[in-house]
């Protein structure tokens, strides 16, 4: 990976060089060198695997897991594609997980998904994992989804291709995190300061359960729950003004099942009038309702998941700071290390 | 490459037997006889009884080669079949290591034939897609139930449907846990061609193989839109097309639809194909909207540059 040590040089992201130097090799900032080291990197990937995980006998070849990546594992993916990441937080059982699937059905079973197609991922064991129990195979008698509990950040893997630039891909990381994890950011201001990830987040998308907002015994607790995440993470500054926040209220079929609901909108648009007046000020907020898996109502498949997809896909953080700045530890000059861009004010 | 049950046997019979016989004029010939040609001869044979090669032997797990090469031409092409079976990739789709030989072959290739049963594809169905099927039938059956309560002039005995927990289907059976072997078909394909990326020239050719191809040629007939096999594999498994197309730069595809059996061994069906005069002419091969018999077509396009 090219790196220029000149602030506000946007020649990595760009092309372009500050000094106006056509040939790149001839500014004094400009190395590089970070693409022989990542492509000596990536063939150490393969090596490495080798020397640690095969057996010297067997001369076989480990490849990736399949499952959801470390943090280590992202830097290897964001090397050679633009790369987002998308923190999906909230209480437990908030449906952040369906939504993910539910995004990756639509590709599993359309030509395309809002004209980009699918490219690869790193994470398609976990994917069909998770998917399993929601499928008809599983003979479960409802669909479910199984309750992450990772307590440890992990991500999900999707990489995609614009339909119309199929060499341009992008990748998407989505977070793998318990709802438990959240509820403790809530409530502990030192564990929230330790969630710096949440610094490199392009999208922060809150899920609000829109059937627990609108059951009388368990909206005011639901309410004050998801608000605390937001508060607790903007107040110690892990969650910068870069970041597009979504608040999402999922599981939107099980609001239109219920009786009363104007009463129960109007609880709804409090909270969104409460974060809007409290947050719009400092971060670029929307607000969607989704049913990614409606049961038995009249809301189609994935109802409300195309708005998020196209805010995701088209956004990020570059959209408001053109002025890319690359934190990098001297000693790892040519490394890259996805988690740690900074970007300058 | 390619799942269980995806036709790899049938085929290697079916060009076995059209290369070594010389029955049909192709172009592609035997460079030389492999050594050992036991297994190869027994999955011929199966070929021409009409019969599926059976699946104890264990030399399906052995990898198969031989040497062909082009009419005229000097270059010679190992052809490999890393493992028959199946099992090898579901391995590594489950494990997720390939083996010292796999990598050998994965490195040195110049092109990949992909095999696809129809009739194996394991598709993403949803549990809700059910729940809503269930939800319109039973307002239909409510309403036909509603209709004929307006019109009983009181017949007694008359019985209603309930859905009660003893009627209802989904408690016969039990949760069934994940395993990997419960992987969408498209989803195993697709990683295991991830895992070779790293590791082939690129672009590689890859020959995508829709098995059993006589079976949509068939429905086709009886339908006003012709599948062919691009169309196929674009609307059955479209995360993999999505895939290989969006993957142009490291893969070349092309999609043929053969039926090397010709049709089912079936007791009926297979009356029909012992009618033919030929063995070879039992074979449908079917690259766009072209419909021949030279099962070597895949082959010779992945061999020509």
């Amino acid at each position: 990976m090219p790196t220029c040590n000149e602030v506000g040089c946007e020649v990595v992201t760009k092309g372009v060089c500050l000094n106006h130097f056509e040939d790149l090799k001839s500014c004094s900032h400009y190395s590089s060198e970070g693409e022989v080291a990542s492509r000596q990197e990536d063939a150490n990937i393969i090596d490495d695997e080798n020397a640690t995980d095969a057996n010297p006998n067997d001369g076989g070849l480990k490849v990736h897991t399949g499952l959801s990546l470390l943090e280590e594992e992202i830097n290897a993916i964001s090397k050679d594609d633009y790369t987002r990441l998308i923190i999906l937080a909230g209480m437990p059982e908030a449906g952040k997980t369906t939504a993910l699937l539910c995004l990756m059905h639509q590709f599993q079973t359309q030509s395309n998904y809002r004209n980009y197609l699918f490219a690869g991922s790193k994470t398609l064991v976990d994917l069909e994992e998770k998917a399993w129990p929601s499928r008809t195979d599983s003979k479960n008698e409802s669909a479910k989804t199984v309750r992450t509990n990772d307590m440890v950040p992990k991500f999900i893997h999707l990489k995609l291709a614009k339909q119309q630039q199929l060499e341009k891909k992008e990748n998407l990381l989505f977070t793998d995190v318990s709802g438990e994890l959240f509820k403790t950011l809530k409530d502990s201001t030192s564990e929230s300061k330790k969630f710096v990830l949440a610094n490199r987040a392009d999208h922060f998308a809150l899920f609000f359960d829109a059937g627990a907002l609108s059951d009388p015994s368990q909206k005011f607790a639901a309410r004050i729950a998801g608000l605390g995440i937001l508060k607790s993470l903007t107040d110690v500054g892990v969650l910068l003004p870069k970041t597009r926040i979504q608040i999402v209220f999922s599981r939107w079929d099980l609001f239109e099942s219920k009786s009363d609901k104007d009463r129960h909108r109007a609880f709804i648009e409090t909270i969104q009038k409460e974060i809007h007046d409290k947050y719009s000020t400092k971060y670029s907020l929307s607000f969607h309702i989704i049913a990614s898996r409606p049961y038995k109502s009249t809301l189609p498949f994935a109802f409300g998941i195309d708005e998020l997809f196209d805010i995701w896909i088209s956004k990020s953080q570059l959209d408001f700071n053109r002025e890319l700045l690359e934190v990098i530890p001297q000693e790892e000059k040519n490394a890259r290390h996805f988690l740690q861009y900074t970007f300058s004010k | 490459m390619g799942l269980h049950g995806a036709g790899k046997s049938t085929f290697i019979g079916a060009l076995w037997h059209i290369l070594e016989s010389k029955e049909i004029p192709s172009t592609l010939m035997m460079e030389a006889e492999p050594d050992n040609r036991e297994y190869l001869n027994e999955l011929r044979e199966a070929w021409l009884e009409f019969r599926i090669p059976g699946r104890t032997s264990t030399q399906l797990f052995k990898p198969l080669e031989f040497q062909i090469k082009e009419t005229g031409k000097d270059e010679v092409f190992t052809f490999t079949f890393p493992d028959l079976s199946g099992e090898m990739y579901e391995s590594q789709f489950e494990h997720r290591k390939l083996s010292p030989e796999y990598l050998k072959s994965a490195t040195t290739c110049c092109g990949i034939l992909v095999f696809i049963n129809p009739d194996g594809v394991r598709a993403p169905n949803l549990i809700v897609d059910v729940d809503n099927i269930d939800k319109a039938f039973s307002n239909f059956f409510g309403q036909l139930q509603q209709q004929a309560e307006k019109e009983k002039k009181g017949a007694p005995d008359a019985q209603k449907f309930e859905e009660t927990d003893e009627n209802k289907l989904s408690t016969l059976f039990k949760e069934i846990k994940w395993q990997h072997k419960y992987s969408q078909s498209q989803v195993k394909l697709i990683d295991i061609l991830q895992m070779i990326i790293p590791l082939i020239n690129k672009p590689c050719k890859v020959a995508f193989i829709i098995s059993a191809w006589d079976v949509i040629i068939k429905a086709n007939k009886q339908q006003l839109r012709q599948v062919t096999p691009a169309i196929w594999l674009a609307e059955q498994v479209p995360l993999l097309h999505q895939f290989i197309t969006s993957n142009a730069d490291i893969f070349s595809y092309e999609v043929f639809g053969v039926s090397a059996q010709g049709g089912s061994y079936d007791k009926k069906a297979v009356e029909e194909l012992y009618k033919v005069n030929l063995p070879s002419d039992r074979v449908v091969v079917q690259h766009n909207d072209e419909v021949g018999k030279d099962i070597t077509l895949p082959i010779k396009w992945l061999l020509n540059e």
